[in-house]
């Protein structure tokens, strides 16, 4: 699904030029689950910024279900996220203005799907991250599970291929934590490719695959599980 | 989409509150200001644009000169100015004239009698050139026979009450005597953006012969039609020829008669002359108004758009959210434009709020039936909606632009500072904010010290304390009876002195005329002021005497004497107010010289917009068409209403069938600056509109600064930092702006007040204090609403903001 060459991304400001991604290449097959660990500045949100393609790399091509998206234009890429990708992060993101119910309905308002549809399957989902009862709630008046529950919901509305999450546990206790994994979890076995940045070693042991990066670099590739 | 844009741009609104209400009450009192602003200067320029002729007419004004020197300009022409042009110049097809020489006069019809200032005699073609609304009589022949007249519904309500008007006879007196008219024709009243406006149009041929085509008698407003094709300018260049026929006489005869033709959308708003009847428009005054208009809405939007951006910060997630989830920056563009055009509406909805609450104000300044005419045309319309889309566009641009085109990458990592980055409160729309309040508040200031400066200078003579009587209708011995009047009331008390004279201090002396000193070549003939007065009026006045003596019933035969003033004495190119003494002058249409036997000091006869006049002051009754018109009491009490009810008494039993009119030497005198306190007026009414706007606006960003600071007044509280460095710090970036904003403003404003003063012949010095004032205001004002803010932000709890993130 997933292909990257020696991808490379630097940033520089004034005074120093400093390398995030160095020659990063792996494949991610549909299906996996792959988590992607280092210690923090390693380039692994960098990394997974450029494949959610917010980021353009500097260096390297990248190859998405088939296409070499390197290239493409703002535009071309907000297609892609629109239609194939899910966003999960640390802080939730949550919008303030809106309530449980609109923040996960806004991705199926830019795709151009009618009322009743969105609100049956904005719905569903909620129903199934039972968070129900808080639908008219704002995200200020839930608990850090339930907003990334919320967060969740809202990345998985649009049935994207990838998801990709950026420590979504890293703001929640162990216990929520782990039902947010879980969840992620049940997504994976229902077909929906991952990827995943993490600290946590707990957290990893629920992916098929790691991933561990320093100083840019890719150094280490572990399968856990073969599918 | 529509209605979930709205969903969320209300809910950012309701979150902050105190920043929307700051937000839409800027830009409703910019668009409110503009509103008003727009619909006074509309009515300004509305003026004579109501007839279907109007491109095609022009006023015919007199300049006289000397060479290429232009020495005299009047709005009007002679009588024969019209009938000339018509017979001699090609291209002129039609023209009237309206008389201006005697508009008052004592409207009279069964018992009552009433003293009018609004009385013409009318061209026959007057009706066909103008379309003002006939209600009765027809147009083109109502005018046709003598002694026939003309009158507006206000007099048909004030005289017939409910009666037809049509062929009721109303007699018209003056000092030399009355007329009986028929009346042929009624009109409606005249439109307020009419710069003509009488009630009484007396037909021309009513007038003696031999005053009809006279050419030596400037008191006729002349218009003229020209064919569609014909250039004023020719006719402008043509016309010395002609007059050089006419102008048989010796006065002026040196001089080039020239006319200039103004059309007439233009008079309204043309320079003021002497004579001119209705009180002028000013374009400059117009032309502040509008750019105070645009100020405040430059205001209005900068605060607009610096409290987007800076709020900005607050919605980073939701843009970044959007452009993860594929959201285009086109969709969020339109999404952050559709809220400015929300705000806009908000604030245009408060706008009419706010409009209506002022009517009552501004219903003391303009009439308001005028004043909303505007309403009923598309162009207003139009004009309305485009500003109100630049309004939309110019406050939604800029905020859109930058935050739909922010990095989805670094919002979500929280790296956005606000601060150095694009996302910063731009400076220069503060400095601009700044250097415009600052720039407003100097105007101000100007004005009011050159108003102040203008009633306080010595004017050279004393109004106080003059009660001034108009001139009774004239009848047998009508000087005699006038004498036994003063002689009455100069025996009570509590009157000072009386005099009869032809003008009083505040108004245009009716009469010039041309003369020279009787050595002087035929060309050193020059227009000079008449003044008839009695031998009191020196004294009457207090005016000083510089040399010589005035008019003195003991000396006797002073029949042939004259008194000038300083000015005068220029003019005569006479070196020193002792030489003039026993000089002989040779005044127009006199035989016989007249000898100089005093000079006074010069007197401020006109506002001080207007310089000294040359006048010449012969004894009343001396050349009998420069008569005395008015009557001036010099009190010594403060019982002003008692005098006014004694007067009248012994009034009525000098002279019948005549109405009291009067009205007091100073305030009367004031009169001619009410234009200027109006204009003043609104300058400051609309500067504070600016103020007020400019500080909620910075009010606004300090607290967003504030915020966004928390943490690094946290770090520095816990590393020491007193309450008072802090807001020190906070502050200091407003006070360079309003420094910066000062030395820019500071050459344009120095500019624009030095030109303005131009305009007064009379003005203060350039107000330099007054500008380091303004700097001190603006100063103060950011100080104290800016200090508020960040003394706020100064104390929260450190631990608080450190613990955030």
């Amino acid at each position: 699904m997933i292909e990257i060459n020696n991808l490379e991304k630097y940033y520089s400001t004034k005074e120093v030029k400093t390398t995030a991604l160095n020659k990063v290449s792996f494949k991610v097959y549909k299906g996996d689950f792959v988590a992607i660990m280092g210690p923090s500045g390693c380039g692994k949100s960098t990394l997974l910024n450029v494949l959610g393609m917010i980021d353009i790399p500097d260096g390297g091509n990248y190859i998405f279900n088939g296409n070499d998206v390197t290239n493409y234009n703002e535009n071309q890429r907000a297609d892609i996220r629109k239609d194939a990708l899910g966003f999960i992060f640390q802080n939730f993101n949550l919008i303030d203005q809106l309530t449980v119910f609109e923040n996960v309905e806004l991705p199926l308002i830019y795709l151009g799907i009618k009322k009743g549809e969105r609100k049956e399957r904005v719905h569903k989902i909620l129903e199934k991250m039972e968070l129900m009862h808080r639908r008219k709630h704002f995200s200020k008046q839930l608990s850090g599970g339930q907003q990334q529950r919320v967060a969740i919901a809202r990345a998985v509305i649009n049935n994207p291929k990838l998801i990709l999450a950026d420590e979504p546990t890293g703001n929640l206790d162990s216990s929520t934590g782990s039902e947010v994994m879980e969840l992620l979890m049940e997504l994976n076995n229902q077909g929906t490719t991952i990827v995943m940045v993490t600290h946590s070693e707990h957290d990893a042991k629920y992916a098929h695959k790691i991933i561990r990066m320093l100083d840019g670099k890719k150094v280490f590739e572990n399968r856990l599980f073969t599918q | 989409m529509i209605y979930y844009y709205l969903k969320i741009a209300f809910r950012t609104l309701l979150q902050n509150k105190k920043l929307a209400t700051i937000n839409i009450f800027g830009l409703a009192i910019g668009l409110a200001a503009t509103v008003l602003i727009v619909l006074y200067v509309s009515v300004e320029f509305s003026y004579d644009t109501f007839h279907t002729k109007a491109d095609n007419i022009y006023r015919v004004e007199s300049d006289f000169y000397e060479g290429d020197v232009l020495t005299d300009a009047w709005p009007s022409a002679s009588f024969g100015y019209g009938p000339a042009i018509k017979e001699h110049i090609a291209g002129v097809k039609n023209f009237a004239r309206l008389d201006i020489g005697q508009t008052e006069q004592i409207v009279g019809y069964k018992d009552e009698y009433i003293r009018e200032n609004t009385v013409t005699y009318a061209d026959t073609t007057f009706f066909e050139l103008f379309d003002f609304k006939l209600l009765e009589g027809d147009r083109l022949t109502m005018l046709d026979n003598p002694n026939t007249v003309v009158i507006s519904q206000k007099v048909v309500s004030k005289f017939f009450k409910g009666e037809s008007a049509m062929g009721k006879v109303m007699t018209f007196a003056t000092k030399e005597g009355i007329k009986k008219c028929e009346v042929t024709g009624v009109i409606d009243d005249f439109p307020e953006n009419s710069h003509i406006k009488f009630d009484y149009f007396i037909s021309y041929s009513s007038l003696p012969a031999w005053k009809q085509n006279f050419w030596y008698w400037h008191t006729a407003y002349t218009y003229v039609q020209l064919d569609k094709h014909t250039d004023p300018k020719t006719v402008e260049k043509a016309f010395p020829a002609v007059a050089e026929k006419y102008k048989t006489k010796e006065a002026l005869k040196s001089k080039i008669w020239g006319i200039s033709l103004v059309p007439l959308k233009d008079i309204h708003l043309n320079k003021w002359k002497e004579s001119e009847r209705e009180t002028k428009g000013n374009k400059i005054t117009l032309y502040a108004l509008s750019f105070i208009a645009v100020i405040i809405l430059i205001i209005a939007w900068s605060n607009y758009v610096n409290i987007s951006i800076a709020q900005s910060y607050e919605r980073i997630t939701e843009i970044a959210i959007k452009k993860v989830q594929g959201v285009k920056k086109k969709k969020l563009f339109n999404q952050f434009m559709f809220e400015s055009l929300l705000m806009n509406v908000l604030a245009l909805i408060l706008a009419v709020v706010l409009i209506v609450i002022a009517l009552s104000e501004i219903s003391n300044l303009v009439d308001l039936k005028l004043f909303f005419l505007p309403l009923k045309q598309f162009r207003f319309w139009a004009i309305a909606m485009l500003v109100f889309g630049i309004c939309v566009f110019l406050s939604g641009f800029y905020p859109a632009f930058i935050l739909s085109s922010l990095k989805p990458g670094l919002l979500l990592k929280g790296k956005l500072r606000v601060g150095k980055s694009k996302i910063a409160p731009l400076s220069f729309l503060v400095v601009l904010q700044l250097g415009l309040s600052l720039f407003l508040i100097i105007g101000t200031l100007t004005i009011y010290k050159q108003i102040k400066f203008m009633k306080t200078q010595p004017l050279g003579l004393n109004v106080n304390q003059k009660m001034i009587l108009k001139f009774p209708v004239g009848t047998d011995n009508m000087y005699h009876k006038l004498e036994s009047f003063s002689k009455e009331l100069k025996s009570r008390t509590d009157v000072e002195n009386v005099s009869l004279s032809g003008a009083v201090p505040g108004m245009d002396i009716p009469i010039a005329a041309a003369n020279k000193l009787k050595s002087a070549t035929d060309d050193k003939n020059r227009l000079f002021k008449m003044l008839p007065v009695d031998y009191h009026y020196l004294d009457t006045y207090k005016i000083n005497l510089i040399a010589g003596r005035f008019f003195d019933e003991d000396f006797g035969g002073e029949k042939q004497k004259i008194v000038i003033n300083k000015s005068a004495l220029k003019l005569l190119e006479i070196k020193n107010a002792e030489e003039a003494i026993g000089k002989e002058v040779l005044l127009e249409e006199q035989s016989i010289p007249f000898i100089i036997v005093g000079v006074t000091e010069n007197w401020h006869q006109q506002g001080l917009n207007n310089g000294y006049t040359p006048v010449i002051f012969l004894l009343n009754g001396v050349i009998e068409w420069i008569p005395a018109n008015y009557i001036t009491i010099s009190l010594s009490t403060n019982k002003i209403d008692d005098f006014v009810d004694i007067t009248k008494k012994i009034w009525n039993t000098h002279f019948k069938k005549t109405s009291f009119d009067y009205f007091f030497g100073d305030s009367f005198y004031n009169e001619q600056y009410i234009r200027d306190k109006n204009d003043g007026k609104m300058l400051t009414f609309f500067t504070l509109l600016a103020l007020l706007v400019t500080c909620m606006g910075l009010y606004a960003l300090a607290a967003l600064i504030g915020n966004k600071r928390t943490k690094e007044v946290g770090v520095r509280k816990a590393l020491g930092a007193k309450t008072s460095e802090l807001v020190i710090l906070l502050s200091k970036d407003f006070l360079k702006l309003v420094l910066i904003a000062f030395l820019i403003v500071l050459p344009v404003a120095w500019y624009l007040v030095a030109e303005w003063l131009k305009n007064f012949a009379f003005h203060i010095s350039i107000p330099w204090h007054l500008f380091i004032l303004s700097g001190i205001i603006i100063l103060t004002i950011t100080l104290l609403t800016v200090s508020f803010q960040s003394y706020r932000a100064a104390i929260a709890d450190p631990v608080k903001s450190l613990k955030e993130e």
